[in-house]
C-alpha cells in the first residue's frame, strides 16, 4: 500500500523495536507457560522480571526515538498505542508468576493445560502480526492474524468459565477458591492483552486503507 | 467535518448503526432479565448469542465504513469510541449472564430483583440517546436522560455497597460470598459502562450543537 509518510521515513528503527516488545512479550508468555507446564521445574521470577524489564527498556527507546524524529513510518500515538499494549503483556504475565509462585496454590482439579496451549499460540500471532508493520499494512493478513487473536481470546473466556465451573463444583477451602480465582481472571486478562495488541494494529491498517 | 457533513449527509449509515448496536445492548438486557426470571436457561441463551452474531455484525460494518471513510455528522474518533462503549456493556451483560449461570443453583434466587429493572431504565435512556445523535432532540432533552443514568449508577452504587456489607457480615457462605462479590462487581461494571457512554454521547450533542 502506497503511503507518503512511509515513503518519506526510512528509519526501520520503530519496527525493530516494536518487533523487539513483542518478542519479549513472547518471552514472558512462555516463560509462565513453562511455570505452568513443567511443573516441578518452575522458572524463577526472574524470568518474568527480566521480559518485563527488557519490554520497558524497548518502550522507552522507542519513545525517546519518537521525540527525536520528524518523520515516522506510522503515526506517532498508533506507534505509543502498539508498544504501551505489547509492555501490558509482559507485565500482567509477570504478576500472574509472581501470584502463582508466592501462593504456593494447588490447582485442584483445575486443569490449565488448554490455557497453556492458547497462551503460546496467542504469543506466536502477535509476534506475526506486530511484522505485518513492516511489511507495509497489508489487510487482508493483519484481518486474518486479528481474527485468529479474536477467536483465542473468546476460547480463553470459554476456558475461564469451564474453569471456574470447575472450581465451584469442587468444594476446595473458599481462601484457595478466591486465589485460584484470582489467577485465572490473570490469565484471561493476558488473553485480553494480546487481543487489544491485534485490535490496535488492525485499527491502524484501516486507518490507512 | 461535522457540520460541512450534516449538510451533505443525506444518510448517515453511522448513525443508523450505532442505533442498531445500543437496540442490541437493550436486547441483552431484556435475555438477561429473562435468563434470571425464565426456568429455562437454554431459550434465553440462545438470545445471548443472537445478540452477540448482530453485534459482531454491526462491528464489521462499522469498520468497513470507517475504511471507506464514509460521510457522518459525528467525528470517526466519536463513533469508534460510542461503538466500542455500547459493545463493551453488552460484552458486560453477557459476562454476568455466564457468570450467573455458572453457580445459579447456589446463589439465592431474586437477589438481582432491584437492579434488574434499573439495568434495563439504564439500556433504554442509553437507547433513546443514541438516536438522539441524528439530531431530532435538544440538548436539554440528552442532558435530562444523561442525569437519569447518572441516578441511575448513583442508586446502583448505593445498592453495590450495601450488597457488599451483608456480604462482609457472614450472610452466605464463604464461597457463595465469592460468587456474589464477583456478580455485584460486573453487575456494578455494567452501570459504569453505560453512564460513561452517556457522558459521552453528551459530549458529542455540546460539540456538534
Amino acid at each position: 500500500m502506497f503511503s507518503l509518510q512511509r515513503l518519506l521515513s526510512r528509519d526501520d528503527v520503530f519496527f525493530d523495536l516494536m518487533e523487539g516488545s513483542a518478542q519479549e512479550a513472547r518471552a514472558a508468555i512462555q516463560s509462565l507457560v513453562a511455570l505452568l507446564r513443567d511443573g516441578d521445574e518452575k522458572p524463577k521470577l526472574e524470568a518474568f522480571t527480566a521480559a518485563r524489564r527488557k519490554e520497558k527498556r524497548l518502550a522507552q527507546e522507542l519513545s525517546e526515538k519518537l521525540c527525536k524524529t520528524f518523520v515516522t513510518p506510522l503515526d506517532r500515538e498508533d506507534i505509543e498505542a502498539i508498544s504501551h499494549a505489547l509492555y501490558k503483556i509482559p507485565k500482567t504475565a509477570e504478576k500472574f508468576g509472581e501470584r502463582y509462585l508466592l501462593s504456593g496454590i494447588e490447582l485442584h482439579g483445575v486443569d490449565l493445560s488448554r490455557h497453556v496451549e492458547l497462551l503460546d499460540s496467542a504469543a506466536e500471532v502477535i509476534v506475526l502480526i506486530v511484522r505485518e508493520l513492516r511489511k507495509g499494512l497489508e489487510l487482508k493478513r493483519v484481518k486474518a492474524h486479528n481474527d485468529e487473536l479474536q477467536r483465542i481470546e473468546g476460547e480463553g473466556d470459554k476456558l475461564m468459565l469451564e474453569s471456574l465451573y470447575q472450581l465451584y463444583a469442587s468444594r476446595c477451602d473458599p481462601f484457595q477458591a478466591m486465589l485460584m480465582k484470582d489467577l485465572l481472571e490473570m490469565l484471561e486478562k493476558i488473553f485480553d492483552r494480546c487481543r487489544d495488541v491485534g485490535n490496535i494494529i488492525f485499527h491502524i491498517v484501516l486507518k490507512h486503507a | 467535518m461535522g457540520l460541512i457533513a450534516s449538510l451533505f449527509v443525506r444518510e448517515d449509515r453511522f448513525a443508523t448503526l450505532l442505533e442498531s448496536a445500543s437496540l442490541e445492548v437493550l436486547a441483552t438486557v431484556k435475555a438477561l432479565d429473562q435468563l434470571l426470571t425464565s426456568p429455562n436457561p437454554a431459550i434465553s441463551l440462545a438470545s445471548f448469542v443472537q445478540a452477540r452474531a448482530k453485534e459482531q455484525e454491526i462491528k464489521g460494518q462499522i469498520d468497513v465504513l470507517l475504511c471507506q471513510r464514509a460521510a457522518s455528522r459525528l467525528d470517526h474518533g466519536d463513533i469508534v469510541a460510542l461503538a466500542l462503549g455500547l459493545n463493551r456493556i453488552s460484552k458486560a451483560v453477557r459476562r454476568f449472564a455466564e457468570r450467573h449461570m455458572l453457580c445459579a443453583s447456589q446463589v439465592p434466587s431474586g437477589i438481582f430483583a432491584v437492579q434488574i429493572p434499573m439495568l434495563d431504565e439504564a439500556a433504554l435512556t442509553l437507547q433513546r440517546m443514541v438516536v438522539g445523535l441524528r439530531g431530532g432532540i435538544s440538548i436539554a432533552v440528552a442532558k435530562r436522560d444523561n442525569d437519569q443514568l447518572q441516578r441511575i449508577k448513583g442508586e446502583a452504587d448505593k445498592l453495590f455497597t450495601a450488597a457488599v456489607v451483608r456480604l462482609y457480615q457472614g450472610h452466605h457462605e464463604p464461597m457463595v460470598s465469592i460468587m456474589l462479590r464477583d456478580l455485584y462487581e460486573i453487575l456494578d461494571r455494567i452501570f459504569d459502562r453505560a453512564r460513561n457512554t452517556g457522558n459521552h454521547i453528551l459530549q458529542i450533542m455540546l460539540k456538534l450543537s
